[in-house]
């Protein structure tokens, strides 16, 4: 392990990092926030940024190795740090503000951790006077806000993806490594042939949509007066890197059917495969159309929906809401089903309270995620399809042993290393799922009295996987992570950050051998 | 440029990995997808895993679109028809490397009709490589820039050469002899000299001057500036043919030893100039029956590397002036210096090189002053020559008129035939073409070069 040059790399990503803040800066100015403690909250952190950054790359290391173990740990540990950085804006910035001072910094970080994460759980509650995030809305906030929605931009596509997209080019394979340590999925490859070019191609096709979904959400403020540019553009934001942070307590279901449709649509194209994106900018339809992943992904949403949709509909035609019609039930469980398996979060209703065959269905929506090499969370379709193919192959061969198989993937043999890792990164999934579980399990303060079990899983699921929301009232779509103990929410945090980065980054750096010469 | 690498073996990895530091777009092309995996591992390159004669794979490789596809596998034929395939799919310009003696030697017919713009023989420049070392044997290397016009030649200074804590005009004074001292390597670091610099030592010097100089210039520093008479190479494959052939040119006489008889009565046959003797090179007896203590250098070219260092050791040790050995094994080469056993060749290095030469001088300049560009010490100066043609900021100017950028060098003039080496009263012509070396820039317009 080349500590120097990581060192050096995690101070290059920081000094960039500070020009980060110069946007919710912008929006505070815009809206008449700025006075000094306003300034002080993004100045801080950008400064403390660069200046550390500044430190690290004091001396330039002299040994340029750099393989997979480097970018693994660089990825790891600036992603740590991006969010403790990240988690400082709110902090400042609400300092002696009564609304807030049961949150201290701890709270902040799990804030910061979620965004960057694309989780969107959020530790704003219900307080004495309101629901929090209102307060912020309403109290002159709204720069810190966009703050908050844009850590999921930049933590949907990559912190460091950007940066490696702006900043001149490194030599060698280093970005190759970044690249694939950052990116989700179980395979990582380049679109042309330097790292470079496809941050950037990815970043443009990134930006493009994200820009498309807040003209088409801007649209919708002539009708609707809840509406407004700020509003679309935090939408978009939330929508684009699948987080799920929104401007106001409503989120989305304050809005018109025109504006869930288009988030709707927009929540499903940010979980599909960028590469399918590339191949349809190049010409290649027919392949971006033919891709196994792509037809899995769309295969799962539409059971999902008419899976959902039936089940409510005939459970619940004696709930007002759902017994109006036909439509508003397929507008709910559609939207949710989307919502879920791309892990976004975004509500439209309170989906805690369906039926126990539907939590399942959207217990497994969430469990899959979205494509890999999309800003999606979970576990990831091509994961699941190699997992699904390479189990029933196995099952083959206790039937005749001698038989050889191989596991394909779009018509092409898949690497035997890749089905490994696939193997090996759910075993290590559970593994972790199955003890993160355990210690939330301690904090029994914090699991109500009613459905705990479904609680503790689907918090851990909610978060390693990247979604926000969980199954239950306490943690829902209307509920908060805020009753946690101090120590969980710092599990909850680890957890999102395992969840983005898949799990190898984070895992790394518990491990002495990282940080030996050897 | 964008550049199609077919075959990511030994050559082909260390072509990629000296283009990808020049900053040009790279997909590498290989059946091997552990190999392709080990690239990507260190360079930032593409990769794609299939037959590159295949019109697919070439496509999926962005052959159409590339400026130069150099094939670069282990068989003559899969390279040729990789570039028959590429040129027909749109590939502006390639290079195949073709070992075959009869197929190279029909090159024209390959570039003109065929579209192989260029063929790469790494016997025939492993050959050209060791005759070239042969020149000056007491030179540590010798670039030859120009199309050989220019022989560049390193020269290391030893703890107690006499020369150390000399200046560079005072050094000059003393030997009388006309050569530029354009360069030093000290250590990590590249000094374009001036009049006032001083040698210590330790310091590898680069100069040149005309080859008569060049020699003059190493018998006043005490080294032997003799050439090579006689020479005994030990296996006779084609490195040892095409040496032997193009060393009759300098009259020097050559015995070869090999062991199989059929290929020394074939070598015969081709080098009636040459004594073929049939035995076992690695024998000590028949070696000093054939005079190895009396010739003056010695090249160990079998098929087997440990055996030419073994070889070349023992040369050394009795006292041969310049001995050669032939390794194709990198981490060998790297392992020997302390051994002190002389200058090892490897061809795949050579041929690797040889293609990473002609890949710079095929880019396209920004200004058609620009002939050629040399990269020196490790790629940390480089030697690039100007056309200067009907410049008014040159032509007519006298050295000392000009104002340079600091650190760089016009190091020497080619004037029709004539080498010019430049002091501070040489005009400068029209249609002259200037070498410049340079440790700190990047040039590509002649003007560029005046401060």
């Amino acid at each position: 392990m080349n500590l120097r040059i990581s060192i050096y790399t995690i101070g290059q990503i920081l000094k960039a990092l500070g020009a980060f803040f110069i946007l919710p800066l912008i929006t505070s100015i815009i809206y008449g926030e700025v006075h000094a403690q306003m300034l002080f909250a993004f100045i801080v952190p950008a400064l403390l940024s660069i200046s550390i950054g500044s430190v690290l790359t004091m001396r330039p290391p002299e040994d340029r190795t750099f393989y997979a173990k480097e970018g693994l740990f660089i990825v790891g540990v600036s992603w740590i740090i991006i969010s403790l950085i990240g988690a400082l804006p709110f902090s400042i910035a609400t300092l002696g503000d009564s609304n807030f001072a049961d949150l201290n910094y701890i709270d902040w970080f799990f804030e910061s951790a979620s965004g960057f994460s694309t989780t969107g759980s959020s530790i704003l509650h219900v307080g004495a006077n309101g629901n929090q995030i209102d307060l912020m809305f309403n109290g002159g906030y709204r720069g810190l806000l966009l703050w908050r929605s844009l850590t999921h931009w930049m933590g949907g596509m990559g912190v460091l993806l950007f940066i490696m997209a702006v900043l001149p080019s490194t030599s060698g394979a280093s970005g190759l490594h970044l690249m694939q340590a950052e990116s989700t999925g179980p395979s990582t490859g380049k679109l042309v042939s330097k790292v470079k070019g496809t941050a950037r191609i990815l970043y443009l096709i990134y930006t493009i949509m994200t820009i498309a979904e807040i003209i088409l959400l801007a649209f919708a403020a002539i009708g609707d007066e809840n509406m407004d540019f700020y509003q679309a553009i935090i939408l978009s934001l939330g929508t684009a890197g699948t987080g799920g942070f929104a401007a106001t307590s409503a989120s989305v279901g304050q809005f018109g059917l025109y504006v869930q449709i288009v988030v709707m649509v927009f929540m499903a194209l940010f979980g599909v495969n960028f590469n399918l994106y590339f191949l349809l900018i190049i010409g290649k339809i027919r392949d971006a159309i033919k891709s196994e992943e792509f037809r899995f992904y769309i295969a799962v949403i539409t059971i999902g929906i008419i899976a959902l949709t039936l089940n409510v509909s005939i459970a619940l035609t004696n709930v007002l809401d759902y017994a109006a019609s036909f439509w508003t039930t397929l507008q709910y469980t559609s939207f949710t089903a989307i919502s879920l398996v791309t892990s976004t979060g975004y509500a439209t209703c309170d989906f805690t309270l369906w039926p126990a065959f539907s939590t399942s269905i959207l217990f497994s929506l969430m469990f899959i995620g979205a494509c890999a090499g999309s800003t999606g969370g979970g576990f990831k379709c091509t994961r699941v399809l190699i997992l699904v193919k390479s189990a029933f192959k196995s099952c083959m061969k206790v039937i005749n042993p001698n038989a050889v198989y191989s596991v394909k993937m779009d018509g092409k043999k898949l690497d035997n290393e890749i089905v490994k890792s696939v193997n090996t990164y759910f075993v290590v999934y559970l593994l972790i799922f199955v003890f993160s579980a355990l210690l939330v399990s301690i904090d029994s303060a914090a699991l109500g009295t009613t459905n705990q079990t479904m609680t503790i899983i689907s918090s851990v699921m909610a978060t390693l996987n990247n979604i926000g929301p969980g199954l239950t009232s306490i943690i829902g779509p209307s509920g908060d992570f805020y009753s946690f103990s101090y120590g969980i929410k710092i599990l909850f945090s680890v957890l999102m950050l395992f969840g983005r980065l898949e799990i190898y980054p984070i895992l790394m750096l518990f491990s002495p051998k990282t940080y030996s010469r050897q | 440029m964008e550049i199609v690498i077919i075959g990511a073996g030994k050559v082909g990895a260390e072509i990629v990995e000296n283009l990808v530091a020049e900053n040009h777009n790279i997909v590498v092309v290989d059946t091997d997808a552990s190999a392709l995996k080990h690239l990507m591992n260190e360079v930032d390159v593409m990769s794609v895993c299939g037959n590159g004669v295949l019109e697919s794979i070439q496509t999926e490789a962005g052959v159409p679109k590339c400026d130069l596809v150099l094939a670069v596998t282990e068989h003559d034929e899969t390279n040729i028809i990789c570039c028959l395939v590429a040129k027909a799919i749109g590939a502006k310009r390639t290079i195949a490397r073709v070992r075959d003696t009869d197929m190279s030697a029909q090159s024209e017919f390959m570039s003109k009709k065929l579209g192989i713009d260029l063929m790469v023989n790494p016997e025939l420049e492993s050959a050209e490589e060791i005759s070239r070392m042969l020149r000056y044997p007491s030179a540590d290397d010798v670039d030859c820039l120009n199309r050989g016009k220019i022989d560049l030649v390193a020269l290391k200074i030893g703890l107690d050469s006499p020369i150390v804590g000399l200046q560079v005009k005072d050094l000059l004074e003393k030997v009388k002899v006309k050569v530029l001292i354009c360069m030093i390597a000290r250590g990590r670091e590249i000094i374009i000299p001036d009049g006032s610099t001083v040698f210590e030592p330790g310091d590898i010097i680069h100069f040149t001057g005309a080859p008569q100089s060049i020699d003059a210039f190493f018998k006043k520093m005490g080294l032997s500036g003799n050439r090579v008479h006689s020479m005994i190479i030990v296996g006779g494959g084609r490195i040892a043919y095409y040496l032997a052939k193009s060393l009759f040119e300098t009259g020097i006489k050559v015995k070869i030893i090999e062991k199989d008889e059929q290929v020394c009565l074939q070598l015969a046959d081709q080098l009636p100039k040459a004594t073929i003797v049939c035995g076992d090179g690695t024998d000590r007896n028949l070696l000093k029956q054939e005079g190895v203590e009396i010739v003056d250098s010695f090249v160990a070219l079998t098929g087997n590397d440990e055996e030419n260092i073994v070889l070349s050791l023992y040369a050394k040790s009795i006292g041969v002036g310049k001995v050669i050995a032939k390794s194709n094994n990198d981490s060998y080469a790297d392992m020997l210096p302390m051994l002190n056993l002389g200058t090892i060749i490897s061809p795949k290095t050579v041929t690797s090189e040889q293609i990473i030469k002609l890949t710079r001088a095929m880019q396209a300049p920004e200004d058609d002053s620009v002939i050629s560009l040399y990269k020196l010490a490790n790629d940390r100066a480089e030697a690039i020559t100007f056309g200067v043609s009907d410049n008014e900021n040159f032509v007519g100017k006298t050295i000392r008129d000009l104002h340079f950028k600091p650190g760089l060098l016009l190091t020497a003039i080619i004037r029709g035939r004539e080498l010019v080496i430049p002091d501070g009263g040489t005009e400068i012509q029209a249609d002259d073409i200037a070498l410049v070396i340079s440790a700190n820039y990047k040039f590509t317009k002649l003007d560029d070069i005046l401060d």
